[in-house]
């Protein structure tokens, strides 16, 4: 298993997720059921908008200049990825906070109050 | 033949729930929740045995509700799925995501204050599109929380220490779930022990696993029973392993194990719905998912998609 910390552009993040979405890791998983639920939960299983949604900036306030994810594959995924990418900066074994602080980011974070 | 079998497995359940009261409440480790209801306490909404709530995944007027028997109504707002567990002192703890980012806390019943820790949790948590499925109390006060709902195939355990004098939480992975044909859905406490839902893919369809988990090693625990978990509609018919899609699963304060989740009842309509249904023991321990209600609430509005008990 491969952690990967995966960042893009604002500009670029249309494409960028385009291309995340045909390398998502379990996306052949989805059987009928699952589809259906997350249709009944309102997400749409073909959307590009549902990845990379960590938004950030150099200050953590909005509006996000980079978007952000972070997840665990395996070697082969990981390879998929790499191969398919094009705006999007992937690096594995990395601590998230530490990644994005390597690129002058942070989260941007709500307060529920 | 199945209906028989089922009605005699009820029974069965029935008949041993005095000996599952008896035996939880002389279980040491994390049953306060349980002490609490057997002693005939009640909290918001009253009710009492077999307290279980649920959250709304998101409400469309932005609330969150408790799932009880008065479905009385909570007045802060959760942003995203959440799933909880209770603290055992008016509050519990939750953990969901806004945009892709972690939020963990405490919040109170009564007073209905939300508390916001410091944490690490999106350092080792995954993001994106893998909110939290699962959230648990250890007997030390330590939380375990599993990632990777959605479409991830791996689940990381997390270990959550919690400092609530410094509203402080560091979160480590204990390890990691999942090998491309297992993939860990739930993990829940029962009667003491930490419990394990595996969905298991094939080229025939998919089927679910349940039994006693290892969260250091992950898997099920050698030497204890693994049952295919068996679910059941309203009408008493199995429903196709495949069309089940199980969500979230929680011990309640009577001892009863509840499930939610989303399905296809062929037999009837083929409509899909989320339910939440009663797991119940048979001789090799947990195994059969006996539909209880539907799980929509709000007038249909909305859906209690994580469950949590509540003293």
């Amino acid at each position: 298993m491969i952690n990967l910390c995966i960042l893009c552009e604002d500009i670029n993040i249309t494409e960028a997720r385009k291309r995340l979405l045909s390398t998502l890791p379990g996306s052949d998983r989805l059987t009928d059921i699952h589809l259906a639920l997350k249709r009944a939960r309102g997400i749409d299983p073909e959307s590009v908008a549902n990845h990379l949604k960590a938004g950030c900036s150099p200050t953590g306030q909005a509006p996000a200049t980079h978007w952000f994810c972070y997840i665990t594959v395996d070697e082969e995924t990981h390879q998929k990825m790499l191969d398919k990418q094009l705006y999007t900066i992937i690096e594995a074994g990395r601590v998230p906070s530490e990644f994005l602080a390597d690129h002058g980011l942070k989260r941007i974070k709500a307060n529920w109050k | 033949m199945e209906k028989l079998r089922q009605q005699s497995l009820l029974a069965w359940a029935q008949a041993n729930r005095q000996a599952m009261h008896e035996a939880v409440r002389n279980t040491s480790v994390n049953q306060a929740p349980v002490a609490a209801a057997a002693a005939g306490a009640s909290g918001v909404g009253g009710g009492g045995e077999g307290r279980v709530t649920g959250l709304y995944e998101v409400a469309t007027d932005g609330n969150i509700y408790s799932y009880d028997d008065d479905q009385s109504q909570f007045t802060s707002m959760f942003p995203e799925p959440a799933v909880c567990c209770d603290r055992g002192d008016g509050s519990f703890y939750y953990v969901f995501q806004w945009n892709s980012t972690y939020y963990f806390g405490t919040f109170n019943w009564t007073t209905g204050q939300l508390t916001q820790y410091t944490h690490n949790l999106d350092d080792v948590a995954q993001s994106g599109n893998y909110p939290a499925k699962s959230l648990y109390l250890e007997p030390s006060g330590n939380l375990i929380m599993a990632d990777g709902k959605g479409n991830a195939v791996f689940t990381n355990i997390i270990r959550i220490v919690p400092n609530a004098v410094t509203e402080n939480a560091v979160a480590t992975v204990v390890a990691t779930a999942g090998n491309g044909n297992e993939y860990l859905t739930n993990l829940f406490t029962y009667n003491g022990d930490v419990w394990g839902i595996d969905e298991h893919s094939t080229t025939g369809g998919s089927y679910y696993n349940i039994g006693r988990y290892d969260i250091d090693r992950p898997g099920f625990v050698t030497g204890y029973p693994v049952n295919e978990l068996l679910v059941y509609t309203a009408a008493g018919d199995q429903v196709n392993p495949g069309n089940v899609s199980v969500i979230s699963v929680v011990q309640a304060t009577d001892s009863r194990v509840y499930m939610t989740a989303f399905y296809q009842d062929t037999t009837v309509t083929s409509q899909y719905d989320f339910g939440i249904f009663e797991i119940t023991a048979g001789n090799t321990g947990l195994q059969q998912a006996n539909f209880q209600r539907l799980a929509y609430v709000n007038n249909g509005a909305d859906i209690a998609f994580s469950l949590f008990n509540k003293s």
